[in-house]
């Protein structure tokens, strides 16, 4: 069990005021499962990862890893930036990587199991540059993995691969962290992904407001929440409050959502063809909608911005 | 001292296994400095006194510092691209200790500088010389310990740089002054007083004239004047200690 308690974290800048980027911040992270940490850019979330992988000293507080320090051969990291050596080839990348620890690796001494979970046997030969963006990510996860860490710690490892690389990536992590009883904790603004860990923490301004399950977060919003995309949404969403029992919540100033219901039930109270609405859908809850409900203002635009900048 | 070993080995071997298998350096490392030889003591023959040696023949070891000079100083680009690359932070989350990076980056600016000095060593039956064992042994002790101090400066200068078109710069604007007034070009006995005490100041001066005195024993060449030896390994040796501290120092801080 990865146990994180009590971690202030305050940045002090010869100009300007300190920053304090962490608060008192405290969870776990069982083995075996994937802990997801998510929030907008500047909640903390990069702090933590620092602080988790002694990047940073530790200002206050403690982590642990049953009870001791998470630190070298117990630990595994995948940074944002790929930190491979794009002119070896992957075994050479992966034989460096283990001299670091103080091992010596040949071919045969490469975990099998390893190597076919991650689709790398056949690669071994081949240049990291020649790779794909999904088999770099592979290979960051192998040289990781190699040292038998107990504790995995991945920063936006999905940078740079598109949607089914993504996926298949996060299939194999969670394959691995199960398989080996790993602790990971996994950094990331990828909320569909977030989504299917098994455990999701949720910073906001240095403060975790959310430790749960993501069934258990999106418990309130039911199986299928309908959303309303219009101009003038006020007077429909005072409509829906007054001649139902439908929860709703302002995802935008165009979007409204009803929270656990359907689109037939939706549509005995709204009629579709109401010149204000532009569309109406139903799908399935997101942890983009808790955060709003939350905190009253989206994650993911946060990210989007980042981008766009 | 087991556990600095292995990470040591690895982090060296890869900033060989970079430069064996990036081939335009390896023709510019050998290339540059042959072109510059044939032209300087051709330019220059009959116009520089060389103390009585023929100006070829005075200007071979001082070709030989300038390739350890460019090739260690330069290696230590690494650094820089390591940095932005990535690679560097999982050096850096590992437990190898810190004090590898600094003696992986010397030992690999100095196998390169050695190597790239022997390929031009081929050269050496155009000059009519012939060496002693003592002094081609001698010379590649010096050359050692050259690699290693300005690999130690080289370090020290793109630890702290994110640009390596910048470390070009600064080490170009450093590097060519250190180099002519070496003693490697010209000697400094009959130059104006004012230059002599600026290349009496130069820590390079002493290397090279350490490096001429043993490259050409048994040949002889005499090199006459300099510094005697005790004060040239005191001067270069004192200034590996202090690039070598400082440069831990700076990684144990990061």
């Amino acid at each position: 069990m990865l146990s994180i308690g009590n971690i202030s974290h305050t940045y002090s800048h010869r100009k300007g005021p300190a920053v304090r980027a962490l608060r008192a911040v405290s969870f776990e992270a069982a083995r075996g499962e994937v802990t997801a940490v998510i929030g907008p850019n500047g909640s903390g979330k990069s702090t933590l990862f620092r602080l988790v992988t002694g990047a940073l000293a530790l200002q206050q507080g403690h982590i642990t890893l049953d009870d001791r320090a998470p630190s070298g051969a117990r630990l595994g990291v995948v940074f944002q930036s790929p930190a491979l050596d794009r002119q070896l080839t992957v075994f050479e990348n992966l034989a460096h990587h283990a001299m670091l620890y103080g091992r010596r690796l040949k071919k045969a001494d490469l975990p099998a199991a390893l190597l076919d979970v991650l689709d790398l046997r056949g690669r071994l030969e081949a240049r990291v540059d020649e790779l794909s963006g999904g088999f770099q990510r592979r290979v960051e996860l192998a040289k990781a993995l190699l040292t038998d860490p107990e504790l995995l710690v991945l920063d936006e490892p999905f940078t740079g691969l598109d949607v089914n690389a993504r996926d298949a990536f996060f299939s194999v992590l969670q394959h691995i962290t199960a398989d080996r009883g790993l602790a990971t904790l996994l950094v990331t603004h990828e909320l569909s992904i977030a989504t299917r860990a098994e455990r999701v923490v949720l910073f906001e301004q240095g403060e975790v407001i959310a430790d749960e399950r993501p069934a258990d977060l999106l418990k309130d919003f039911g199986r299928m929440v309908v959303v309303i995309r219009g101009a003038d949404l006020s007077a429909i969403d005072a409509r829906i409050r007054a001649a139902s029992s439908i929860a709703t919540l302002r995802l935008a100033d165009d979007a409204l959502l009803l929270k656990d219901t359907t689109l037939q039930e939706v549509l005995m109270t709204v009629d579709e063809r109401d010149g204000r609405i532009d569309d109406i859908e139903a799908r399935r809850p997101t942890l983009e909608d808790y955060f709003i409900d939350r905190t009253g203002h989206a994650l993911q635009s946060a990210v989007e911005e980042l981008k766009a900048a | 001292m087991t556990a600095i070993l292995l990470p040591t080995y690895s982090l060296w071997v890869r900033d060989l296994k970079h430069f064996i298998r990036q081939r335009s350096r390896v023709i510019g490392a050998v290339g540059q400095p042959f072109v510059i030889w044939i032209f300087l003591s051709a330019g220059f023959k009959n116009s520089v006194n060389a103390g009585g040696a023929d100006y070829g023949v005075y200007l071979f070891p001082g070709i030989i510092m300038l390739i350890a000079l460019f090739a260690a100083i330069f290696s230590t680009i690494s650094v820089i691209e390591d940095r932005k690359s990535g690679f560097l932070q999982g050096v850096l989350t590992s437990p190898a200790p810190r004090a590898s990076i600094v003696w992986s980056k010397m030992l690999a600016g100095t196998t390169i500088a050695l190597l790239q000095s022997v390929v031009f060593m081929v050269l050496l039956p155009f000059t009519g010389l012939s060496l002693s064992w003592e002094g081609i042994g001698l010379s590649v002790l010096i050359l050692a310990a050259t690699g290693m101090t300005l690999t130690g400066l080289g370090f020290l200068i793109s630890w702290s740089m994110t640009s390596t078109q910048g470390f070009h710069a600064i080490m170009n604007l450093l590097l060519i002054p250190m180099w002519l007034l070496s003693g490697a070009f010209f000697p400094p006995e009959g130059t104006a007083s004012w230059l002599a005490a600026i290349i009496r100041l130069n820590p390079l001066y002493y290397v090279t004239t350490l490096f001429q005195k043993a490259f050409f024993i048994g040949s002889g060449v005499a090199v006459a004047g300099g510094p005697s030896v005790g004060v040239s390994v005191a001067v270069f040796g004192g200034l590996f200690i202090v690039l070598f501290v400082i440069s831990l120092r700076l990684v144990r801080k990061s």
